[in-house]
């Protein structure tokens, strides 16, 4: 998932507030030095993310 | 498949198949549960229970391997309602002490730990055989563990190993739960405070270095230029504006996303342990 899509996706899913926090996380996550901890999409050489929800402070530890 | 299915119908020389007799049902049923086709396997069972009286142990059995079929299908909820129907109407039979068991088990599978839990204490003044109650106690110390309950699973299985038949399995278990209490824990708190104080520390104290250092140098970049925006223009600075919203952006972003990645990084290396018990442990419940 890229940068792009993920925030908007946090936005939907989470709101404004929590939307802009991840997606201001996922921004300065989104650079070539810690592509070892995200496998890469061999179709869209993009990193894969963790879902989106792990990211979410909001939720309940299961 | 198809030729073992057939395989099922061996008629001896000169005889007619009979495909719907009773035992040919039972056989092709049993044959369906053989090659994993267990949603028909279950229809097939059930077919063969209609096709007259038998005995209430025959039965038992019968609705015993629709409850395996279910099971193994994953539809938990089905699988639960025939085992408890094997508790209620068939109470004698042998199936009916195994039934308890399932019940509870399949709670356990299908993620509902607490009612597994409760389950277990309620059906073992009912079972008689000790290695059928090691059996539920065994699974009760599997609901603590994936609960991720490491300390209570510890306490738990070492009163089961000192009041019980001594067991490989509990032993294994006990070790794997000894294994969760000593997991490495970051404290999500810790990580917020110190990407509060330096930007990028919570991400290193999670184990994400380069995350960490870009953040370090993507906000010092952008409160260099908004200082240097100020300082040389005053208060209306629009460089220094816009340099300070997006690098108060990214400071704030940054304290999240640590706390975000040092709870990612606990529940990585707890899953991670619960994987590994799956696989070694997991085998042994059936």
């Amino acid at each position: 998932m890229s940068c792009s899509h993920f925030g908007m996706e946090a936005i939907q899913e989470y709101g404004i507030l929590h939307g802009l926090l991840m997606a201001s996380d996922r921004l300065q996550r989104c650079n070539g030095l810690s592509r070892k901890f995200y496998p890469e999409d061999p179709k869209t050489t993009l990193a894969i993310d963790f879902p989106l929800e792990a990211y979410y402070l909001g939720r309940v530890k299961k | 498949m198809t030729a073992s299915l057939l395989g099922t119908f061996r008629p001896a020389a000169g005889q007619e198949i009979v495909y719907f007799s009773p035992e040919n049902i039972l056989r092709f049923a049993d044959a369906l549960f053989q090659e994993k086709d267990y949603g028909r396997a279950a229809a097939e069972y059930r077919r063969y229970l209609m096709t007259g009286d038998m005995p209430s142990t025959t039965a038992a059995s019968i609705y015993f391997k629709i409850g395996l079929c279910y099971r193994l299908a994953q539809d938990y909820p089905k699988s639960i309602s025939v085992f408890q129907t094997i508790i209620e109407k068939h109470s004698q039979s042998e199936a009916a002490e195994d039934s308890f068991y399932q019940v509870a088990y399949n709670h356990f599978l299908w993620g509902r730990y607490e009612d597994s839990l409760s389950l277990v204490d309620s059906f073992l003044p009912r079972i008689g055989p000790p290695e059928k109650k090691l059996k539920l106690l065994q699974l009760k110390g599997m609901n603590f563990l994936y609960q991720k309950k490491w300390q209570q699973a510890d306490a738990y299985l070492r009163i089961l190993s000192e009041t019980a038949v001594p067991d490989p399995l509990t032993a294994t278990m006990k070790t794997f739960a000894e294994q969760g209490q000593r997991l490495p824990h970051k404290s999500p708190f810790l990580a917020g405070v110190l990407s509060g104080l330096i930007p990028g520390m919570g991400k290193i104290y999670a184990g994400r270095t380069s995350d960490g250092l870009f953040s370090l140098f993507t906000i010092a970049l952008t409160g260099w230029q908004a200082y240097e925006g100020f300082h040389k223009d005053g208060i209306r600075s629009m460089k220094g504006w816009i340099y300070g919203s997006l690098g108060a952006f990214f400071y704030v972003g940054n304290i999240y996303g640590s706390i975000a990645a040092v709870r990612i990084f606990n529940e990585q290396s707890e899953n991670q342990l619960l994987q590994r018990i799956g696989m070694t442990v997991n085998v042994y419940f059936q």
